[in-house]
C-alpha cells in the first residue's frame, strides 16, 4: 500500500502511506510495509499525509511503533496534515511526538538540516 | 424525529462505509467540526465493537440506529459481542495522561473526548453504546 515518492542523497525518504483513510482495517499493513523499509536502512523517514483525509487510533499506533522501532538511529516527522488529521495529532498530543511540516520538500529540509 | 437502522457484517474493512454513510446523515444537524468528532467516535467504536467484542459471532451483524431530532443526533451501536464491564467508560483515562509512546489504548479516551454524552451497557449476550451529539446547527 506504502508508495516512496522520493529518496534524497542523504538517504531520505518521502513515503505516502497510500490511502485515504489510515485506520483499523489498514494499520498493521501500513505498519509492516514502513517496517520492512526501516529494516532495509531506510531510517530517515517523512511521511507525507497529502492523500490522507481520516487517521484513527490505530494508524496512530502503527506511527509510535514504527518510531520505536527507528529509535536514535533515525528520524521521522510527517508532513501535508489535512485539518482532521492534524487534529487528531493534537488532540492526541501526537504533535508533540511527531515533527509537521506543511509539505515534503520543508521536511526534507528540515532533515537534512538535522545531520 | 427520523430513525434509521444500519447494519454492517463485523469486519474492520467495513467499518468506512458506515462511518461515511452516517456523517453524511449527520450534515443536516452538526458542524463541520462536530461531523469530524463524530467520524472519531464512531470509527473508534466500530473497531471496538469488531476487535474486542465480535470475534466468537460473525454471522451477526453490529447494528448501528441513527436517531436524529432538532436538537441532537443518537448513534446507538449494538453488537453481539461478549459484554465489556458495565464501567467500561468510567476510568477511561484523559487523553493528557496516556503515555505518548503507547502503541494502542487510546480508542475509549477518544470516543468519550468526542461525544458531549455517552451511555453504555452491557445486555445480555450484546453490549449498547450510545454515542449523543448536540446539534449546533439550529442554535
Amino acid at each position: 500500500m506504502i508508495r516512496m515518492t522520493e529518496e534524497t542523497n542523504e538517504g531520505i525518504c518521502v513515503v505516502s502511506p497510500g490511502t485515504e483513510r489510515l485506520t483499523a482495517a489498514n494499520a498493521s499493513m501500513f505498519k509492516e510495509e514502513m517496517l520492512a523499509l526501516v529494516d532495509d536502512g531506510k531510517d530517515r523517514l517523512v511521511i507525507d499525509f497529502s492523500d490522507v483525509t481520516f487517521l484513527d487510533s490505530s494508524g496512530l499506533g502503527a506511527l509510535v511503533g514504527l518510531l520505536k522501532r527507528v529509535g536514535n538511529r533515525g528520524d521521522i516527522v510527517v508532513c501535508t496534515l489535512a485539518d482532521n488529521v492534524q487534529q487528531m495529532f493534537r488532540i492526541t498530543r501526537m504533535n508533540k511526538v511527531f515533527a509537521s511540516y506543511a509539505d515534503a520538500a520543508s521536511a526534507v529540509r528540515a532533515l537534512k538540516e538535522r545531520v | 424525529m427520523s430513525t434509521t437502522v444500519l447494519e454492517m457484517p463485523p469486519r474492520l474493512d467495513e467499518i468506512d462505509g458506515m462511518v461515511l454513510s452516517i456523517k453524511d446523515t449527520a450534515r443536516t444537524c452538526l458542524s463541520e467540526e462536530k461531523i469530524a468528532s463524530l467520524e472519531v467516535a464512531l470509527s473508534e467504536a466500530l473497531a471496538n465493537a469488531v476487535k474486542h467484542g465480535l470475534s466468537p459471532n460473525l454471522d451477526v451483524p453490529i447494528k448501528v440506529t441513527v436517531v436524529q431530532t432538532d436538537k441532537e443526533l443518537k448513534l446507538q451501536i449494538v453488537d453481539a459481542g461478549e459484554p465489556g464491564p458495565v464501567n467500561l467508560f468510567e476510568d477511561v483515562k484523559d487523553l493528557d495522561d496516556i503515555d505518548p509512546m503507547a502503541e494502542s489504548g487510546r480508542g475509549l479516551s477518544l470516543i468519550r473526548f468526542c461525544v458531549d454524552r455517552l451511555h453504555f451497557e452491557p445486555q445480555g449476550n450484546r453490549n449498547f453504546l450510545e454515542l449523543v451529539f448536540t446539534s449546533d446547527l439550529n442554535a
